[in-house]
Parts: structure tokens; sequence; C-alpha cells
């Protein structure tokens, strides 16, 4: 600070000599409090906004982000972020300025907000707040620029209201790169998910089902298989019977010499042969039932695929927006009608 | 295709009437029991020649004829269709050249009796000499008579099969 400050106060009684006509005096930016920014992309901004706020030549002098940090380094407390009044007056106290600027910047992946405050040291109270919210965070660098120009109620330069309409411009591209993205993602999710779910159908029927979300469907496979399953399982059974019924006698038959006994046992394998025969013919249909079945099961995992996990998050719920037409953020309430 | 096993149903036992029937054989008839076999060559087999459904049958003269070359006859025993009565007079011929084999067989003497029904005539015990199939049959000289020496008249002659291997 010792090393600093001299110069600082040399340049306050030079600008006095040709700024009488500015609105005030001396000035300094504290450190912004950030949401979603990164320490170096916070003080960046920071500087920025000193910077735009010198070229508004609203104040006399406006203590550089050099020294307010150096100073607040001295004191021990640069880890802490102003955020009312009575610190802003504290600190600025510290730095001998007259006026003090706090404020916030929250960033989110699609918006972003800005307020900031010029609060008097002497008194505490707000002289003047400007907030800014918008849709992508593209052109939070400009936004900040801009903010110094309307905190001061000056015209905002042309150079950075081009840059906006360029960054809103370069937003707008973005969002439609994002959105195309996001929907090739979406399709290569949806695709993956059916495949993945074909599969498991594949291997077990309703697998897939229950793996999309689909129980209903699920139980409707796994038990339609069961049922044909058992019904093969009783049909197999008389089969099994009849085959080795005839085994039993169709040696007796061989071996019979007898005419009565050799008939009796004749027709009797004949008549096993019959249901033996009746059972095939219908553990061949149930067989057949039973891969339909399957294959169905397994097409109709592939073609419902996934139930889209939004769903149920879609049925209801808020969501912070920006509305265009009244340039303010909005809170929005919504509810699925499907 | 998916398919369980199934059996194929033959039913061709030389003594069920209806099978018979479809060879063309009707009773009175000389059958063999069993009509094939499946043998290792240093097997026998053993082969019973088989009245079916005669009557009043007092005198039987069979002939077999198997291939010489192929067969050979080990041993012909008596049947059991030919008991009571008089001890039976049984006797066998083998021409093992020609490969005919000749079954004689009656009651002897004034008791002599008249069978009837189906049985087993004579046993014959066969030794294949050779691999591969061989037929033998029951030949149409076959007589049977009644006890008056009078001729039935016989509407079946059985044949029968060896596989030999």
């Amino acid at each position: 600070m010792k090393s600093l400050l001299p110069f600082f106060y040399l340049f306050l009684i030079f600008s006095n000599i040709n700024a009488q006509d500015k609105p005030y005096n001396t000035m300094a930016v504290l450190v912004f409090e950030s949401e979603g920014l990164g320490e170096s992309e916070r003080d960046s901004l920071t500087n920025k906004f000193t910077a735009e706020l010198k070229k508004t030549q609203s104040a006399r002098a406006i203590v550089s982000q050099e020294v307010v940090k150096e100073i607040m380094d001295e004191r021990r407390l640069s880890d802490e972020v102003c955020t009312n009044e009575s610190c802003a007056m504290e600190r600025g106290k510290l730095l001998g300025v007259d006026h003090v600027i706090i404020g916030s910047i929250i960033k989110s992946q699609n918006w972003f907000s800005i307020e900031v405050e010029l609060i008097s040291v002497d008194t505490g109270s707000v002289d003047s707040r400007k907030s800014f919210y918008t849709g992508d965070p593209i052109g939070l660098g400009v936004e900040v620029g801009l903010l110094a120009w309307n905190l001061m109620n000056k015209i905002s330069p042309k150079h950075l209201v081009e840059e906006k309409a360029d960054k809103e411009l370069e937003a707008k591209l973005l969002a439609e790169q994002r959105a195309a993205e996001a929907a090739r993602e979406a399709r290569r999710r949806l695709r993956k998910a059916k495949l993945g779910a074909m599969l498991r159908s594949t291997v077990f029927p309703g697998w897939g089902q229950f793996k999309s979300g689909r129980k209903g469907w699920g139980w409707f496979w796994l038990g339609t298989e069961l049922a044909i399953g058992g019904a093969a399982y009783m049909t197999f059974t008389e089969y099994d019977k009849a085959y080795n019924e005839f085994e039993e006698i169709y040696p007796n038959y061989n071996a019979s010499t007898d005419h009565e006994e050799i008939a009796v046992l004749k027709a009797r394998a004949i008549k096993v042969l019959d249901e033996e025969s009746a059972a095939n013919d219908q553990l061949l249909m149930i067989a057949y039932a039973g891969g339909a079945v399957w294959v169905a099961n397994i097409i109709h995992a592939y073609v419902s695929g996934q139930i889209p996990e939004q769903s149920a998050a879609n049925k209801s719920g808020f969501h912070l927006v920006y509305n265009p037409e009244l340039k303010s953020p909005q809170l929005r309430f919504y509810i699925a009608l499907d | 295709m998916i398919s369980c096993e199934l059996h194929e149903g033959i039913f061709d036992n030389p003594l069920d009437l209806e099978a018979a029937e479809a060879k063309g054989i009707y009773p009175p008839a000389l059958v063999f029991f069993p009509n094939n076999a499946e043998v290792a060559i240093q097997d026998t087999v053993e082969v019973e020649v088989y009245a079916m459904k005669i009557e009043n049958v007092g005198m039987a003269q069979i002939e077999v004829h198997y291939e010489a070359n192929k067969l050979s006859v080990e041993s012909v025993a008596q049947g059991s269709l030919f008991q009571g009565g008089n001890q039976p007079f049984f006797i066998t011929e083998n021409d093992s050249n020609s490969g005919i084999l000749t079954i004689f067989i009656t009651y002897l003497g004034p008791n002599g009796k008249a069978i009837e029904g189906t049985g087993d005539i004579a046993l014959i015990r066969f030794k294949p000499r050779s691999m591969g199939f061989t037929e033998f049959r029951i030949s149409q000289e076959s007589i049977l008579l009644d006890p008056d020496a009078n001729a039935i008249t016989l509407n079946g002659y059985g044949k029968g099969i060896i596989d030999a291997r």
C-alpha cells in the first residue's frame, strides 16, 4: 500500500484540476461476488468493468484493481467478497474513496445475471443500481462493459453496442449448433437405448422392456413366454409318457406269439403312437408360438425403445427464463398435458 | 426343423394276423418267428417254425430253403405244438449243399391225435457263414395232413431274413 498510495493521491491532485464537471470524485470497484465462475474469470470481469468505468469519465479518479487488491491483501481481506452496504462503506474508507461499487455475477450454462451497486461511502446509501440478465453467457464480457456505462447513466459507446449485437448473433448460432448437437446426441442415445433393449429382450423376454421403463410390457412378454413355457412343459410330459409307454409295449408286441395279445398290444401301441405324434405336433406348434412371441418381444423392445428420462420431470415444474420482450427474467411454471 | 424323436411304429410280428394279411399270408399258414434278426457273424440265430391257425392236423412235412453259401443249420429241435397222445415222431433232413432242410413230424399208431391253433413246430438254429443279408423261406412243397392223411391247403408260407455283421 505504501508503494502505490502516494501515486494515487498525486493522481487525484492532478485530475482535480481538469475534472470539475465529473459527477463523482473518487471511486473504487471491489471484486465482484460470483457464482459459476473461476477466480481468474471473476477478476478479469471485474477488471473489464473497472476499465470501462474509467472510460465513462464519471469520476475524477478510480482506484485501479491492482491497488485495491494490494490493500485488501495487506488487510487480509482479499478472500472476503463484499456483498452489502456496510461492508462497502468499511472497504471504501480503507481505500479512501467517496464511492464504492460492489456487484455480483451469476453464470449458468444457458444464462447469466449481473448486478452492480454504486454505494456512497459516507452515507452507505445506494446511489445507483443496475442489473442485467440475458440468455447466453457468451456476451458476458460485453455486458459487464455496458453495465459500467449504464451505472453511470451514460450512453453506451457504439463499438460496445455493436459488439453486443455480434455476441447475440454468435450466441444464437451457438444455441442453434448446440440444439443440433443435442438432437444428434438424443438420436444416438435413443438408437443405443433401442439396441440395448433389443439385446436384453433377445437374452430374456421382457428384460429390455423392464430396463426401458415399460414394466407393463415387460411383464406381458415375460408372462406370455412363461405361459408358453408351461404349456410346452405339460405337452412334453404327455409326449414323454407316450414315448415311454410305447417303449414298454412294442417289445411285448414283438415277442408275443398269441394272436389276441398281439392284437391288443398293437391297438395300444398305435394309440400311444398317435398320442406321441399329437404331443409332438403340439410341442412343435408351441415352440413356434414361443419363438414368434420371443421375436415379437425383441421387435417391440427395439421399436418402443426407452421411455424418455425427462418425461417424469416434464410433468410439471418451474424454470427461470429470460423474456426478451420485457428484458427481464421470469419464473415459468409448466405442466404436461399428455 | 425342431422335433422330438418319434417311433416309427413298424408292426411286423409274423404272428400278427393283420400284418401277415398285408403280406398275403392267411391262415392256415406256416411262418417263421421271429422272421428277421441281426447277428454277429459268429453267433447263432434261433428261429421257430410256426403253424398259424391250423385245424385238424396230424402230420407235417415242412421244407425250409436257405442260402447254403451264407447259412448253415446248426441244429433242429422239436417245438411244442405236437404234444399229447403218442410221442410224436420227429425227424429232420438237411441238405447243406442245396440248402434244403426238411422237417417231418407226425403221430404214430392208432392213438394219434389232431392238433389245432397256433404254435411252434420246430426250432432251427442257423449260423451265418458270411456277412450280409440272407433269406430263408418255407417252401410251397411243405405239406400238412389231417389224421386221415388228407392234405390241408396252406394259405401262406413265411419268409425270414438274417443280417449277419
